[in-house]
């Protein structure tokens, strides 16, 4: 009776615990995030800057679309589709390598440079925020790796959703920057 | 699975049409203040279906099934 009640507490559950300590890092990134989009509406105000727009639709769709493939993944491995779950994160990989491609195709054709405000600001936000991108790929290789290995399964799979739970974060901060950056 | 997998293709749908929607404000909504109030709504209502779908943020609150 007393371990059930101690578990039911988030502060006994380990579980509990690592997922509130990852939104407490998520809440911590929001921060310079945010800052980072202030800091675009204090140089440049509410106008649109002449960007590749379709160019910047494109890398939007490919990286919601990433989100869902993720959201796959965890899902395949809540259910022990250890198959799926693999292919899923593949895919993921593939839309994230893609995403940061047009990023880097974006910076290529860029009309702006570093040296302007614009320039300056746009260059740091999708530059951090393909850090956040690349160093997502980074963790769903190893976790591939790990799968591939046979590691985790339905009852313990606390890294898959962890690593997923970051790829849809950094989907989320690209809600917010692709707006500002693109359309407003 | 299956139902989740509902889940999954109707917010790809949700994120795909908003999306699109984000951009068609940009092109059609030539006051500067109106598009920003706009953008601003829709990149919300991208995010809320985000953190609560794909990132189960109410397990916060309603821990651990596993």
């Amino acid at each position: 009776m007393a371990a059930a009640t101690t578990s039911a507490h988030p502060a006994h559950n380990p579980l509990a615990m690592k997922r509130a300590g990852l939104w407490l890092f998520f809440f911590s990134e929001s921060v310079l995030f945010g800052l980072l989009i202030s800091t675009r509406f204090f140089l440049e105000g509410i106008q649109k800057e002449h960007l590749n727009q379709l160019l910047g639709l494109g890398i939007t769709i490919v990286l919601v679309t990433s989100s869902t493939t993720a959201y796959m993944a965890e899902t395949a491995m809540e259910r022990g589709r250890r198959r799926s779950a693999i292919w899923f994160i593949v895919a993921t990989i593939g839309l994230g390598l893609l995403f940061a491609l047009g990023v880097g195709f974006e910076w290529a054709t860029a009309e702006f440079s570093r040296h302007e405000a614009f320039g300056t600001v746009f260059f740091t936000m999708t530059g951090v925020h393909a850090s956040h991108v690349m160093s997502g790929v980074g963790l769903l290789v190893l976790l591939l790796v790990q799968l591939l290995r046979g590691r985790f399964s339905k009852s313990d799979h606390w890294p898959v959703s962890g690593v997923i739970m970051y790829w849809h974060f950094v989907d989320i901060v690209w809600v917010f920057f692709y707006p500002t950056l693109y359309l407003v | 699975m299956k139902g989740s997998f509902r889940i999954g293709q109707l917010m790809a749908v949700d994120l795909g049409v908003l999306t699109i929607l984000d951009y068609t404000i940009s092109k059609e909504i030539g006051d500067h203040q109106l598009r920003f109030v706009f953008l601003t709504i829709a990149a919300f209502a991208e995010a809320i279906p985000i953190a609560y779908y794909f990132m189960h943020i109410s397990r916060l609150w309603r821990p651990e099934e596993h």
